[in-house]
């Protein structure tokens, strides 16, 4: 069998085409390439691109119905603005200090510093309430209110109520101090930046034109009805 | 708990010298201790990928890719299917556990598992580099005809 010489180049020049793009959404064409790539970039997207989450809580006063780590479980999950993620170092590749938040190359601090006074309203506690030692780095609809209060349209305080950690009763308290790390989704879901990723081959519909012509109107309606993705 | 990182340290050091070592009985020894797990991981990106020639097949061989999984595994074996010269190309994840691939490719003579394997690597480099900037072409071009009110 004739076979070329080895060393020969098999590489691809894949073609990109968007066809939406949205702050929170995207959806595009990948030709020339198998579906390998695109399985990878998939992959790539849920789980290994890195994000900035909190990572490591230390409770001074909690008073609330939850118990710490259900709060601390509860604070890991809030979306924060990763655009710092790729200039941040992980804390295990840090050798600045040894990951305790003293450092600004791989972690940020959090506080958080609430009592429900004493009144009978219960006291809801939010990811408004974090307050961010690094403005690049907070909870993303702090970010995008601020974002909003600054293009000065439509600003709603009431619409942007944050993601609710806690309810505090009369009395009670709850203080604490946080540690957002860089981290990747593999290591856990928190840092996963995407919420889906997929991808499917698209069919490519060639009409026969001749057979069409011989339907009439109301077959030609009924065969476009009965596509499953009209 | 610092000593025992710093013996762990050492023991991975060692096997760095001697490819091909199987960290996982070190590993259930010591996966109580907390950051044992991420010391041997920065130790030992020292030896991303290793080699073992198959010793009853010529032209043939395995790689091993230390913190790699179906994402890698599965472009590389992809990209060795369009080389000719390639007569087999699998992967597999020896265990859920083990955070390692193992890809094996047999060749015909013209090539060697070397070969094949790194023009496979530079192929998916480079083409991952213009699909890249393709993407950011196209993101640009997207972006000017929302502005025109497309």
């Amino acid at each position: 069998m004739d076979r070329p010489a080895a060393g020969s180049s098999y590489q691809r020049f894949p073609r990109v085409r968007i066809r939406e793009l949205k702050d929170d959404y995207a959806k595009f064409e990948l030709r020339d390439t198998d579906a390998s790539i695109a399985n990878a970039l998939r992959r790539v997207m849920i789980a290994e691109v890195p994000t900035v989450a909190i990572d490591l809580v230390e409770i001074e006063v909690n008073s609330s119905v939850l118990n710490d780590e259900f709060i601390a479980h509860r604070l890991g999950l809030i979306p924060l603005t990763s655009a710092a993620a790729m200039q941040m170092r992980f804390s295990r590749d840090c050798d600045a200090c040894d990951g305790d938040g003293s450092c600004e190359y791989c972690s940020v601090e959090f506080n958080l510093s609430a009592r429900a006074t004493d009144s009978d309203q219960t006291l809801e506690v939010t990811s408004n309430d974090l307050r961010s030692a690094d403005p690049k780095v907070c909870p993303v609809d702090q970010a995008r209110a601020y974002q909003l209060a600054l293009s000065g349209n439509d600003y709603d305080p009431n619409a942007e109520r944050g993601i609710l950690i806690v309810k505090l009763r009369r009395g009670q308290e709850l203080r604490l101090r946080a540690i957002a790390r860089k981290g990747i989704g593999k290591d856990h879901a928190k840092w996963s930046p995407a919420a889906t990723v997929t991808f499917m081959y698209e069919p490519d519909i060639l009409i026969n034109e001749e057979l069409m012509d011989t339907l009439t109107f109301d077959e030609k309606r009924s065969w476009v009805e009965s596509s499953p993705t009209k | 708990m610092l000593d025992v990182c710093l013996l762990v340290l050492l023991l991975s050091v060692f096997c760095n010298d001697r490819f091909n070592c199987d960290y996982s009985c070190l590993l259930s020894l010591l996966n109580c201790l907390d950051g044992v797990v991420v010391v041997l991981m920065s130790v030992n990106h020292l030896c991303r990928v290793s080699y073992e020639r198959d010793t009853k097949i010529v032209n043939a061989a395995s790689f091993t890719i230390e913190r790699e999984d179906h994402t890698i595994g599965n472009i590389v074996r992809m990209q060795l299917h369009r080389d000719p010269n390639v007569l087999f190309a699998g992967y597999k994840l020896p265990h859920p556990l083990q955070y390692k691939i193992i890809v094996r490719i047999h060749t015909t003579s013209q090539s060697s598992p070397t070969q094949a394997y790194t023009q496979a690597v530079n192929d998916l480099d480079k083409e991952l580099e213009y699909l890249k900037q393709a993407f950011e072409v196209e993101k640009n071009r997207y972006e000017e005809r929302a502005k025109q009110g497309f």
